[in-house]
């Protein structure tokens, strides 16, 4: 199996174990001897930098997701180096939170866009860092308006 | 580095798009205005054309979040805050910036760059949230 094969099928398993919410499973596609990973999820407004913050944030995020999905697309592999590799790739999830939780217990779906950087530890790939992006607020409220014009348009022809 | 990489792409003629970016490889964008990631340096010069002919950068403050070398590239990520500037109105932008850069030949050479900000909706409660600071303490 290729380099671009290989993190391609580990980055499949990665965002699956969202299903189910096995999130701290995330930790072992994490690179063990990286001394400073960091996670920037697209809900936060800091990056998680360490390994204590990022499994707490894992753990929370399993307690306060009922149903969570995940698929990617459009990844590019951005070989940087022979040992060290980008993946850029846009990903669409879709949760259903726990009851109670601030954000309301109906479905809740978005993309983004993700920079995940990966290197070689024999024989396989790890990351050890990892952005999300979403639109930025003004862009995002724009194109909610426009989706609502199209979908207002289609409903009168 | 990666903070004062992204403030050249403003200044247009002073240092054109294809001298910060790596000509010879893949490069990826991810700018926070666009739901699409842009691949290779002719898009990105595209994309940095439009967006300059709308927006000037007014300042910019930036704090580093790590640094990781592999070769000769380096991965960086920063968090900044722009104040960027649109006709009469100004608007600031909290962002992290993410990327990769080839430092081979000295000056270095962006391969991968994303501006990363947080959920729109998060960011609306947090406007939300610092007017109502503000009301409070006035």
């Amino acid at each position: 199996m290729s380099d671009p094969q290989q993190i391609e099928r580990l980055l499949t398993e990665y965002l699956a174990l969202a299903q189910g919410g096995r999130f701290l499973q995330r930790r072992r596609f994490w690179d063990a001897d990286e001394p400073m990973p960091i996670l920037a999820p697209e809900e936060l407004t800091q990056p998680l930098i360490g390994w204590a913050a990022i499994e707490a944030y894992w753990s929370a995020t399993a307690a306060g997701v009922a149903e969570f999905r995940s698929d990617c697309s459009a990844l590019t592999l951005n070989v940087l180096a022979p040992d060290c590799v980008m993946a850029v790739f846009r990903q669409d999830w879709r949760a259903q939170m726990r009851a109670g939780s601030d954000l309301g217990s109906e479905p809740l779906a978005a993309s983004v866009r993700v920079s995940m950087a990966w290197r070689r530890r024999d024989p396989d790939w790890r990351i050890f860092a990892s952005f999300e992006s979403h639109l930025e607020a003004g862009e995002y409220a724009r194109s909610l308006a426009r989706a609502r014009a199209a979908q207002i348009r289609a409903s009168s022809s | 580095m990666i903070a004062e990489l992204w403030r050249a792409h403003w200044s247009g003629a002073a240092m054109s798009v294809p001298e910060l970016w790596d000509p010879a490889a893949t490069c990826t964008y991810s700018p926070q205005d666009r739901d699409q990631i842009l691949l290779g340096v002719e898009a990105i010069e595209r994309f940095w054309s439009e967006r300059r002919a709308a927006q000037h950068l007014a300042e910019l403050t930036f704090s580093p979040l790590g640094i990781w070398a592999a070769g000769s590239f380096r991965i960086e990520a920063a968090s900044i805050v722009a104040l960027v500037g649109s006709g009469a109105e100004e608007v600031a932008f909290e962002l992290r910036l993410f990327g990769a850069y080839d430092t081979t030949t000295g000056k270095p050479r962006l391969r991968h760059l994303a501006e990363c900000a947080p959920a729109a909706f998060l960011s609306i409660l947090q406007g939300y949230r610092n007017s109502a600071a503000r009301a409070h303490i006035s």
